[in-house]
């Protein structure tokens, strides 16, 4: 049963990294060459998903709007992680008092929603796929700090990590050698899980104009663009939409399917 | 070596965990610490490795080949620890990292004190583990703690408080864990290896057969205080405080009548108050 839920999260997942991998080499139209078919045609030959209101081809649209939702999802997770991380195994040899104070902080930032960061940002920076990632980004390092410390913790009790102090390990050496590894899953799971919120998030800022500027194919923008046509071509909304849910659904699998299979007590459970 | 004088440890507002606890070890002396959970001696031995948290008080003096410990910066107490005195644990199950390979963990020692070239402390992690009484050192250096029996880990924890020759070496219940058998078999490799290192050993334990294997000298710790001392003979046929009257009786039921209740340690705490 968990391990279904991680072999179908990881099939959606690369499903979407191969579209986008795809659109970089082949799409069946020009994702971005407006009017090169007619306008809102249905789904049929050789539009497969028919096109939008500027006769683009939706089903190339939809490839390669799997590029910015993972480059967003990269970028986004990848400074959350890159400054969470770090933060999180520094505040765990902080003294109690500090590291409440620190944690109290981390908390009120948790607490803070990434899209009106995200809005706030575009607001002064102007919108922007960049200006999306960032706010993400900057938006998810609190979880990734809470993961780590809370990992670290745990894993300083032990007793290799006493062991190696009574070696003469410096503390830096520690926590890159033998806390980091011993956290490495938790941070995976967090990764995975905050990828899929990313995804969620940029498509919602791209939907709102704050994203992905109207040139780049995006999945939020499509929908964006498709709403005012709902009526009378509502399929044009299905598609973005379903991609949206299943990148988001996939990586959120990925993300508890992993958890479960590496946390061996829940796994004697399942 | 190994001079402590008036050594006391407190956690918080709590009584001290040792109190006024003094030692002498010489070059090459084995000292066994016997005492109940509790009693202060794993305390005394992670004071003296600069390794307790904190929040723990500790006054008194414990001088290492003239050097004074107590009060040294967590940096210069680095330096010596895994070089100068190091510690072999209790908990072989928990003591090796379980993402590192046993090779690795025990060069990390090495490295830091020694030689930093991975090849060499490669060799001298192969001859150490062979030390200790592996046929295969290659093939248990490239092991990961979950691929290891008990003694074998045991025996890791050994070698890497080893590698680097050490004058002083801490051993906390390091047969605690084992089965009698496995223990023997490591008890026999300690006593090889501190025997050709030239190390001195402090050999804490609440088992007293297993220190009169290993020590010429022992202490009985009872709250936090050294309550008897005297050479192993002395301690297991004369024993002078009642509770280490106590804990040789309970360790001496090979001389009981078949039939006779167990003796307990209390039995002969009673009596004498």
């Amino acid at each position: 049963m968990k391990r279904a839920e991680l072999w179908v999260g990881g099939a959606l997942v690369a499903t979407v990294v191969a579209m986008a991998l795809l659109s970089f080499v082949w799409t069946p139209f020009d994702p971005t060459a407006v009017g090169s078919g007619t306008r809102l045609a249905a789904p049929g030959w050789p539009h497969l998903l028919g096109t939008d209101h500027m006769g683009i081809d939706t089903f190339s649209r939809i490839l390669a709007g799997a590029r910015s939702a993972l480059y967003v999802g990269i970028i986004a997770v990848g400074i959350a992680a890159l400054v969470g991380v770090p933060l999180g195994l520094a505040t765990a040899w902080l003294p109690r008092w500090a590291s409440e104070i620190v944690m109290r902080g981390i908390d009120v930032a948790y607490a803070f929603p990434a899209l009106l960061l995200a809005i706030l940002l575009a607001g002064v920076f102007g919108g922007s796929t960049e200006t999306a990632m960032i706010a993400i980004g900057v938006a998810t390092i609190p979880a990734f700090i809470r993961v780590t410390r809370a990992g670290a913790l745990s894993v300083l009790s032990a007793d290799y990590v006493l062991a190696a102090r009574a070696s003469g390990t410096p503390v830096p050496a520690i926590a890159a050698r033998h806390v980091l590894p011993n956290v490495a899953h938790l941070i995976g799971v967090q990764a995975s899980v905050s990828f899929a919120m990313a995804i969620l998030a940029e498509a919602a800022l791209s939907y709102l104009g704050l994203g992905t500027p109207p040139t780049v194919p995006s999945w939020g923008r499509m929908l964006g663009d498709a709403q005012t046509y709902l009526v009378s071509h509502p399929l044009q909304a299905v598609w973005p939409g379903l991609a949206i849910a299943a990148a988001v659904l996939g990586f959120n699998m990925v993300g508890d399917g992993l958890r479960d299979f590496l946390d061996p007590k829940l796994r004697e459970v399942a | 070596m190994l001079a402590i004088r008036g050594l006391t440890v407190a956690f918080g507002r709590r009584p001290p965990a040792v109190r006024d606890v003094s030692l002498d070890l010489d070059a090459g002396q084995r000292l066994g610490i016997i005492g109940e959970s509790g009693s202060g001696k794993t305390a005394t031995a992670l004071a003296i490795m600069g390794l307790l948290p904190e929040y723990a008080r500790v006054t008194g003096s414990i001088r290492l080949d003239g050097t004074e410990l107590v009060g040294l910066s967590d940096r210069e107490m680095s330096g010596l620890r895994g070089d100068a005195l190091s510690m072999v644990f209790q908990e072989p199950m928990t003591a090796l990292d379980p993402t590192m390979t046993a090779g690795r963990q025990v060069a990390e020692a090495f490295r830091l004190h020694r030689d930093r070239d991975v090849g060499r402390a490669r060799t001298a992690v192969i001859d150490m583990l062979a030390a200790v009484g592996f046929d295969d050192p290659d093939r248990i250096a490239d092991s990961y703690p979950h691929q290891l029996s008990g003694g074998q880990r045991q025996r890791v924890v050994t070698a890497m408080a080893l590698v680097n020759r050490p004058g002083l070496v801490i051993c906390d219940e390091p047969t605690t864990a084992l089965d009698v058998t496995v223990q023997a078999t490591v008890l026999r490799v300690l006593d090889e290896v501190l025997d050709a290192a030239g190390a001195s050993c402090l050999f804490i334990s609440h088992d007293l057969a297993v220190v009169s294997q290993l020590c010429s000298s022992v202490v009985v710790m009872l709250d936090g205080e050294i309550v008897e001392r005297g050479t192993t003979e002395q301690v297991f046929h004369r024993p002078q405080h009642p509770y280490a009257a106590g804990l040789v009786a309970t360790a001496r039921l090979d001389l009981l009548e078949p039939g006779t209740r167990l003796p307990t340690v209390a039995d002969h705490l009673r009596g004498a108050s």
